[in-house]
């Protein structure tokens, strides 16, 4: 790694974030959480308890979720880092980002960005994920308002536009059983 | 915090040779930042294993067991073919662990070493695992604490693979500062709060955990790992038990955790044989052999205000998780 | 953005608006839709108020008290000031006001002034150049106290009147005492052919809203005050700020970020705004706050827990003579909404199954614990888990099925209860009949193996308090529009966005009425600045009030554009009609012009378009003392049917299905109305069996576990299938026949699994949460012959005030109390309070 005048006690690190080389400094004790939000200005990661209870920070790191606030920015070091200001492909939603909004799985909107991640590593590794695979990816994502199940919802459509298919949601999930 | 130091260590050897009083080493770091956030833990310096070459190996053989280097994470360790087809209880447990999320980061010998997860400890209350000089959840909310082994700290060991690890009398590689190496087996690593409070381990200052060892006695015996929580995720055992078959003897080697201040393993001698003859198992006298097994795990057991769920519960577990070889 | 994919949901919309029809059915109400900022947070761009970052901004810190109960002799801040990085430093003293949501409790202090209440009550507060070192500084402040016993629970404050935790109140650590009495009780039990008596209790629980809150405060030399803040009230925040820092309002401006989810735990003023606002004006720079996940649940406000006594009389068909029903509250340290939240434990038990004599005692009680509040269902999730788990039991010793007996005795719609509450559209009887067919339950209840069961409950919930919290005269609710010439309209409210949708909802019901894309309208809300006042997001208002605000607002800019456009096709105004983002001749379709040209012509013809609507409720029918809480525009109903699995081995009950009909007037998004469905059921799931907060108790230590991990919530492991059915019966007094639906789904879940737990093993769970623990006690009970149930058996003698005696009307009453004719309308006092004097009037809401 390349040394260079940084203010002292400080770490320098080099890592990718949302596909871009990124260079950073800051004190050895911040979570990659804080460096996201507060180092590189990327507010979309969340946070609610900052101890790992919770979920809402999840971004991935190689590909793979993890809670950016249990993960020293140190760590992160050389790393592949993406949250959710990466998912969109230019000005044109992931597949993921436009079923949630069409089936509104983002209430408050709060926990959705870890959601989001956690679902597309999800899809990533299992393009045709079960309820139950998707109810075991995402334990680990308190979300307070949707009762998750808009959320199964959404993943299932997403993944079917992913597929290639020409998916709807069930009428069941828009209007009610009648 | 800002005079912390960080160091990425190349080597074991290394990073031995660093742990001076006031440094800790940082692998995944799912239990280590909390306790930093929490104040539970201030070093001066942070020695990370994490990039250390070979450190999170994972090599598994039918003839030669599983050597699972420290840094390993929980899911790959999990997800790993080796350890589901030879050490399904090994692999259970680590998939039990908090959350996909915390498995994706969270390692092996981090999970080993864990500290206790007592509220009254983290929250920054005085007790004897923070240097005070008494233990405020004794006489407090004690649901959570231990049954088994407790006093003068009743805080429970949070850690599953430790229980599954215990049943399948695994080896412990320690590294020492001066760059030797010992080993120690898993039930020998961990110790009680009666032997000695600040720790959970026998790993003395300047030791690193660097490699854990499975034997190959247990590769392929039947062996389960089942953990009772009060939520599916996130959650440490209530009481969780290992049973691991050992395959000449046909004798478990049973484990428990979430009861005691170490994982828990059962004196085999104190239990009774299982009712097997040259003509198969019949069901009953399985069945009430299950029932004395349980009994006799949990004798000694000793319950607080409001913990003496645990001991029905783990007799529960025991004997459920012995019926599931009521058939073969 | 994305709109093209806007699901089928779009389309749908499209073809109907292209359809071009004249006729008056609903275009974009009824319809699926994405929500106006649904992309913005699946983006990450909704900038929550910790993800405000402002030049030279400050990070404020309290320093909480480590003691449940204490007077505070000393405070020592010089060694904190003297801190490198340090900018101030303050104590009560900087913050002498008290302040408090309702008029009749203004109990808190920004910072303790003389004593603490509850172990992290705030004492100090340091703004610093980084979190770190206001952090550092909190352990340089010293604080010396002097404890005082704290009272731990209600049969506590009940038993020690002292130390009192508050000098006001109804006496000793009494908060509040209600006795009210709807006719003649005995006489009904009398007539009664089975009379049941019953204690349950209802644990407390938080709201666990995954945004920490936080706010931002700037203050500009020109003398003018802003703060963001995560708050569900920002016009009673800009109330508090006025009155604490003695600043006119006209120069303080609050703006409600979106909350990272409310469910009620952001209702109150808080100490941590106040505070951030006073570090601004003092330090001249920007400071922010955000709580820690461990102050967010000493902030609480949460579910009070709730001890019940219910006595039923019935006759054999199981109509009601009598309902008697006494709650006592534990109301934790401070008042918040404490005086509405008692009231509500007695309003609704009279608007679902007809009730013809009904009294109700209700107390709360001040704990040295975190203050209890508003929580989802305010007040109502309690008496109606009891009432419903009653219900069960009569119906059971009736011979009776459970939803026969409730379809028998439905309150008529369009109808007055015996406690002056006037129903309007009344959906239960569809509701019911909808769980009970999709459930299977005639095959199921009574009728499944052991160890699985079914149960039944139903409830009701307001759409929005007839009264709002301090008294006035004014609209509850303000809308104002501006068009566009290009054809753009920007709706401003202010509402708060909560994630319930309430942006929303403005945008869907003004495009209605404008006939235009829900997409070209412009929603902005919740600014003091720039909107007109909304009285925030409780209470289930927000649909209706704001709703029927803004289509009052858009009528009229319609009859301006309709007036001009009338005039250049020479066709009277009547014969206009508005879709498809045109305004064409009903007669002639092809004749007409685009939106964005009537708003031109009405520009040129009126000068610029702005039109403004407002909503004030219809005035409640009672008018005793007491008659403020429960009266509302319209009531939601819901009926849900659960089934369990429970391992009697283990105790462990599992729920595999919840199906759920919920009356929601009329659907203004579908989608948004079966979202708070879901998340209904799954919060009173979590309520049903796991959620709970818990204090210790050891070494006069009173304590929560303030932590997510301790604080179980459900995760998509534990989280049932919803099935859910909407009802649509239009209530005359919704936009567009529509009513609440955030709050009342929640409601029937909880009994709804206890009475299926009974249906499935055979025990009464009469305490919530429904832990394996509980199960086995009671199963255990069962097996050596004792009664199979767990719940509370008596409930403590209280020195109840004489009663208020309102005859109902079917007895002649007026509403009115004996001996009482001297009120106005709604048990208002006829004293007028004036605007600003906080501490009169009679508590509503």
């Amino acid at each position: 790694m390349a040394r260079r005048a940084e203010p002292p006690g400080h770490a320098h690190i080099s890592l990718e974030v949302n596909g871009e080389p990124v260079e950073v400094s800051f004190p050895p004790h911040k979570t990659l959480l804080e460096v996201l939000r507060e180092d590189l200005g990327l507010t979309g990661t969340k946070h609610g308890c900052e101890l790992g209870e919770c979920g809402t920070c999840t971004v991935l790191l190689d590909g793979q979720p993890v809670l950016s606030c249990l993960v020293l920015g140190v760590a992160a070091a050389g790393r592949k880092v993406k949250t959710v200001e990466g998912m969109a492909r230019g000005p044109e939603l992931h597949p993921l980002q436009r079923a949630f909004a069409d089936l509104g799985a983002a209430q408050c909107g709060y926990c959705t960005p870890g959601i989001l991640l956690a679902a597309e590593a999800l899809l990533e590794r299992n393009p045709r994920p079960t309820r139950q695979d998707i109810k075991e990816a995402l334990a680990g994502n308190l979300c307070r308002c949707t009762g998750y199940i808009k959320i199964y919802e959404a993943v299932e459509l997403a993944a079917a536009w992913m597929r290639g298919e020409d998916a709807a949601p069930p009428e069941e999930s828009i209007y009610g059983r009648r | 915090m800002d005079s912390l130091g960080f160091h990425r260590a190349s080597s074991f050897e290394e990073a031995a040779g660093l742990l001076h009083s006031g440094a800790a080493v940082l692998a995944g770091g799912t239990d280590l930042v909390p306790l930093l956030k929490d104040g539970l833990v201030k070093p001066s310096l942070l020695v990370f294993i994490g990039d250390i070459p070979g450190a999170a190996s994972i090599s598994v053989t039918r003839r030669g067991g599983a050597r699972i280097g420290a840094a390993a994470k929980l899911t790959d360790i999990a997800n790993n073919p080796g350890v589901r087809r030879l050490f399904p209880a090994l692999a259970e447990a680590c998939r039990s662990v908090g959350t996909l999320q915390i498995r994706n980061v969270a390692t092996l010998g981090g999970n080993l070493c864990q500290r206790p997860r007592c509220w009254y400890y983290r929250s920054g209350i005085a007790c004897f695992k923070s240097g005070g000089e008494s233990c405020p959840a004794r006489d407090g909310l004690d649901e959570a604490l231990a049954i088994l082994g407790g006093g003068p700290c009743w805080a429970v060991h949070p850690s599953d693979p430790a229980v599954a690890l215990l049943a399948l009398d695994a080896k412990i590689t320690i590294r020492r500062a001066d760059g030797s190496v010992r080993e120690t087996s898993l039930a020998d690593f961990y110790c009680l709060p009666s032997d000695r409070l600040d720790r959970e381990t026998r790993l003395d200052a300047g030791e690193i955990v660097e490699r854990i060892t499975v034997p190959a006695r247990y590769a392929g015996s039947p062996q389960r790992y089942a953990k009772v929580t009060q939520r599916a995720a996130w959650d440490f055992a209530l009481v969780s038990a290992a049973v691991v078959w050992e395959k000449r003897r046909f004798r478990p080697r049973i484990a428990l955790g979430g009861v005691a201040p170490r994982p828990w393993l059962l004196d085999t001698a104190r239990l009774s044989d299982p009712p097997v003859s040259r003509r198969g198992r019949d069901p009953t006298a399985w069945e009430l052999w299950a029932i004395r097994t349980a009994e006799q795990a949990l004798r000694g057991s000793r319950a607080l205000s409001s913990n003496g769920y645990k001991i029905e519960l783990a007799k529960n577990l025991i004997r459920r998780t012995l019926l599931e070889w009521r058939r073969v | 953005m994305d709109g093209d994919r806007a699901v089928q949901v779009s389309t749908e919309v499209r073809q109907a608006v292209a359809a071009d029809h004249p006729g008056r059915e609903k275009r974009v109400v009824g319809r699926a839709h994405r929500k106006v900022d649904a992309v913005a947070k699946v983006t990450g761009q909704t900038r929550f108020a910790d993800d405000l970052f402002l030049p030279r901004m400050l990070f404020a810190k309290l320093l909480r008290s480590p003691h449940p109960h204490a007077r505070i002799v000393k405070i020592d801040t010089r060694k904190a000031l003297e801190l490198e990085g340090v900018k101030a430093v303050l104590t009560g003293e900087d913050l002498p006001i008290p302040f408090g949501i309702l008029p009749v409790s203004q109990d808190e202090h920004a910072l303790a002034l003389d004593k603490v209440r509850f172990v992290g009550d705030p004492v100090a507060a340091v703004a610093a150049v980084s979190e770190e070192i206001a952090t550092q500084a909190l352990d340089l402040i010293e604080v010396e106290y002097e404890p005082l016993e704290p009272i731990a629970s209600p049969e506590e404050a009940i038993a020690k009147p002292e130390p009192r935790i508050h000098d006001y109140g109804d006496r000793g650590n009494f908060h509040k005492l209600i006795h009210l009495e709807f006719g003649n009780v005995e006489q009904g039990f009398a007539e009664a052919d089975l009379v049941v008596e019953d204690c349950y209790f209802y644990q407390g629980s938080t709201h666990l809203p995954m945004e920490q809150h936080a706010a931002v405060a700037e203050w500009s030399p020109q003398g003018k005050l802003t703060l963001w803040s995560s708050t569900q009230t920002p016009h009673y925040v800009h109330r508090a700020l006025s009155k604490v820092l003695q600043l006119p309002p006209s120069r303080i401006r609050v703006i409600a970020c979106p909350n990272g989810g409310g469910f009620g735990g952001k209702s109150d003023p808080f100490s941590h705004e106040i505070v951030a606002a006073k570090l601004a004006m003092v330090t001249g720079r920007p400071v922010k706050i955000t709580l820690t996940r461990e102050e967010v649940f000493y902030c609480h406000r949460g579910r009070h827990p709730t001890l019940m006594w219910v006595k039923a009389g019935v006759k054999r068909d199981g109509s009601v003579t009598a309902l008697h029903f006494k709650s006592l509250l534990d109301g934790g340290a401070y008042g918040s909404y404490g005086v509405a939240s008692t009231y509500y434990t007695g309003a609704l038990q009279t608007v679902t199954y007809q009730v013809p004599r009904y009294k109700f005692q209700g107390a709360r009680v001040f704990t040295n614990k975190p203050p209890c509040g508003p929580k989802r269902g305010h007040g109502t999730p309690q008496p109606r888990y009891a009432l419903e788990i009653h219900l069960d039991k009569i119906a059971e010793r009736l011979g009776m099925d459970p939803a026969e007996l409730r379809l028998r005795h439905l309150v008529p719609p369009h109808s007055l209860t015996a406690n002056y509450l006037r129903v309007g559209s009344m959906g239960l009887g569809e509701c019911i009949r909808k769980v009970v067919e999709g459930s299977g339950w005639r095959e199921k209840f009574r009728k499944l193996p052991y160890g699985r069961g079914v149960g039944l409950a139903c409830s009701s919930y307001i759409c929005g308090a007839g009264l709002p919290i301090y008294w006035n005269n004014l609209p509850q609710s303000g809308v104002q529009l501006k068009l566009d010439r290009g054809g753009g309209v920007t709706v401003y409210c202010g509402s708060t966005e909560i994630g319930q949708g309430s942006d929303s909802i403005l945008a869907y019901v003004t495009a209605e009425v404008l006939g235009i894309d829900p997409f070209d309208i412009a929603v902005v809300t919740a600014d003091t600045d720039l909107t007109p006042v909304d009285l925030g997001s409780y209470s289930s208002r927000v649909t209706l009030m704001t709703g029927n605000a803004a289509i009052q607002a858009a009528h009229k800019a319609r009859d301006l554009l309709a007036s001009a456009v009338a005039q250049k096709l020479d066709v009277p105004p009547s014969r206009l009609e508005f879709a498809g983002g045109r305004v064409f001749d009903v007669q002639d379709p092809e004749r007409g012009v685009a939106f964005a040209e009537a708003v031109q012509l009405a520009e040129a013809a009126f000068g610029t378009i702005c039109t403004v609507g407002s909503y004030t409720p219809p005035p409640a029918a009672g008018r005793y003392r007491g008659a403020g809480v429960g009266p509302s525009p319209a009531y939601s109903y819901s009926a849900a049917v659960a089934e369990v699995e429970v391992d009697p081995e283990t105790g462990i009950v599992r729920v595999p299905t919840i199906w759920i009909a919920h009356d929601v007037g009329q659907c203004i998004n579908p989608v948004t109305v079966i979202g708070q469905i879901e998340g209904s059921v799954y919060m009173g799931l979590g309520e049903a069996l796991m959620e709970e907060m818990v204090y210790r108790a050891n070494r006069n230590l009173v304590h929560k576990i303030p932590s997510m991990l301790e604080y179980k919530s459900p995760t998509t492991l534990e989280m049932c299938d919803v099935v859910t059915y909407l009802v649509e019966d239009p209530d005359p007094s919704g936009p567009f026949g529509a009513k609440e639906v955030g709050q009342g789904p929640l409601l029937p879940v909880p009994p709804a699994i206890a009475n299926a737990v009974y249906d499935a093993v055979g025990v009464r769970i009469d305490e919530i949460p429904i832990t394996p623990e509980k199960v086995l006690k009671a199963l255990k009970a069962k097996a050596k012959g004792d009664a199979g149930r767990f719940g509370p058996i008596s409930f403590p003698e209280i020195p109840w005030p004489d009663p208020i005696r309102v005859p109902p009307p079917w007895e002649g009453g007026d509403g009115t109390a004996v001996g009482d004719k001297g009120r106005g309308a709604g048990g208002m006092r006829e004293r007028r309070t004036r605007a600003g004097d906080y501490a009169g009037g009679e508590a509503r809401g």
